[in-house]
């Protein structure tokens, strides 16, 4: 279960991005986050992590206070964490081995890591993985040789050899073709299953949020405008979520951002 | 100037002032070159006496004399020797060097600041003024050489290397990072990998130009083929130069060789 509440993140002295969200995934549900570009989905999945540290607010995982951690402590919960990217983030001069077993850094001594000896428990694992997102035939090839969608299940096996209480999934479908997107969330969804894991997924394609959510969030600017199943998201909602544009939202929201400024200072 | 309702036909590139400004530029060029050129002191006569003097050395020369030909290879064998070692040891030293001059990687504005004064003093001062410093220091012989080649490689090799690891993509790097790992592992995984292919040609690369380089230190006494060359200069054994000069070229050309073939095999 993840619990965020009042979340703020703000860069320099500049509008705030997140303007004190509130959201809870419980377990073994997937979760589309959509709104339009800089309305903070992206900053929003990595405060989850703590690729960008959050100003204030709190964020718990399964019990663990994530935005309280710092150094070994942060690894240590990041490692549940796993995280699948737009640009897939592999090592292009690695092998899809390699790639996958980087998922395990975390848990690994360094002369493993150095040497490359995986445990054969690692190894197992990755190999069962790959089977099941077809990919363990490229086990030895190099991570550049892949095509797109090959590549960003060779991502979504690394983030699963985390063995993740979380998938974070930011647009993980927006480098790919449409047909390649819908495999890919297909195999999301399922994996979410098996797993038993709850998933969030930052989408831009409204279509496939509904398609393979079993929830939508919908960001306009740093706040969460909607928040209810797929079938709720109706036209008026959409336009809710799409129109606008921060100088609009600023005005109408003048009162309530001053408040906010006084609460945080 | 035209109204706001016409279409102007005429465009200049530059205005007045600019064409100007430029012409002046050229004109302090073209001082500074005639300038430097009757600064020089040059003896017209002997520059016209140039080829018969060049055709009285090569009749000197020729036939080279390859009475010593066993030591002189013996002595070329030392001077890769010497190229070898430096470039190792250098490229082993300019590892953290590069990793500390980084924007990226550096661990604080200090350290930052320390690899760029290590990169900027080594690469400023050229291989021959630090072999005189190390003759002077360790006396003559292969340490002077192996330690000025050294010392002139780590700004090389650590700047271009520096520069491969402020390029890397980020994104692999972000990736490890949420996967929980420790900086040196993504060091390892995520950096390394990236600047790899860098780290082979920039050191190839500086092992050819050292092969150049170590011919030379003998002309200082940092040991090497330069020694011998110098010697049979002073004692105006033109016929053994004559052989050094050709051992020299063949080892230029064996290194050319051998560094393309290594560039093509591992890249």
């Amino acid at each position: 279960m993840l619990k965020i509440s009042q979340l703020v993140k703000r860069y320099g002295n500049g509008e705030p991005v997140l303007k004190g969200l509130d959201l809870e995934v419980p377990g073994e549900s997937i979760v589309a986050v959509i709104g339009a570009s800089g309305a903070g989905k992206s900053t929003l999945l990595r405060c989850i992590n703590r690729l960008v540290e959050p100003t204030s607010g709190t964020i718990e995982l399964n019990d663990v206070t994530l935005s309280s951690l710092r150094g070994s402590e942060l690894r240590a919960a990041r490692r549940r964490i796993g995280m699948i990217f737009q640009g897939f983030n592999l090592v292009d001069r690695l092998t899809v081995m390699e790639n996958v077993q980087s998922g395990r850094l975390g848990y690994l001594p360094t002369w493993r890591a150095i040497t490359r000896r995986y445990p054969r428990k690692d190894i197992r694992r990755a190999y069962e993985l790959m089977e099941r997102v077809g990919i363990a035939h490229y086990a030895s090839k190099r991570a550049d040789e892949l095509s797109g969608g090959e590549r960003q299940r060779v991502g979504v096996v690394r983030a699963l050899m985390q063995e993740p209480e979380i998938l974070l999934a930011d647009e993980p479908t927006a480098s790919l073709d449409p047909k390649t997107s819908e495999q890919i969330m297909e195999l999301l969804r399922a994996l979410s299953r098996e797993f038993s894991l709850p998933v969030l997924i930052n989408i831009h394609n409204v279509g496939e949020a509904k398609a393979y959510s079993d929830r939508i969030v919908g960001m306009r600017f740093g706040r969460i405008m909607f928040d209810a199943e797929p079938s709720a998201l109706d036209r008026a909602a959409m336009d809710e979520i799409y129109a606008g544009t921060p100088a609009d939202e600023r005005a109408v929201g003048g009162g309530d951002e001053t408040e906010f400024k006084v609460k945080t200072a | 100037m035209v109204g706001l309702d016409a279409t102007p036909d005429e465009w200049v590139r530059f205005t007045p002032r600019q064409r100007l400004q430029r012409f002046a530029i050229y004109l302090v060029c073209v001082a500074a070159i005639v300038w430097a050129l009757t600064s020089i002191d040059v003896v017209w006569a002997w520059v016209y006496d140039a080829p018969e003097q060049m055709a009285d050395l090569f009749g000197r020369m020729v036939p080279p004399d390859t009475a010593n030909l066993s030591s002189i290879l013996w002595v070329l064998l030392e001077t890769v020797n010497i190229a070898t070692i430096a470039t190792a040891l250098s490229v082993m030293v300019s590892l953290p060097v590069a990793y500390i001059a980084a924007q990226n990687t550096t661990p604080n504005a200090a350290t930052l600041w320390l690899g760029r004064l290590i990169l900027v003093s080594s690469r400023s001062v050229n291989t021959i003024i630090w072999a005189l410093l190390f003759v002077a220091i360790f006396g003559p012989g292969i340490i002077a050489g192996i330690l000025a080649i050294m010392f002139r490689s780590i700004g090389f090799i650590g700047k271009l290397l520096g520069e491969a690891i402020e390029e890397i993509d980020r994104r692999p790097v972000e990736a490890l990072e949420a996967t929980g790992a420790s900086r040196f592992k993504v060091i390892l995984y995520a950096i390394v990998p990236q600047v790899m292919p860098t780290f082979w040609a920039v050191s190839i690369l500086r092992w050819d130009i050292n092969l150049r380089e170590s011919t030379v230190l003998g002309l200082v006494g940092a040991g090497g083929i330069g020694l011998i060359l110098q010697g049979a200069i002073d004692t105006f054994n033109w016929q053994e130069a004559a052989t050094v000069l050709l051992a020299i070229l063949a080892l230029v050309i064996a290194g050319e060789v051998v560094a393309g073939t290594l560039r093509r095999r591992i890249i």
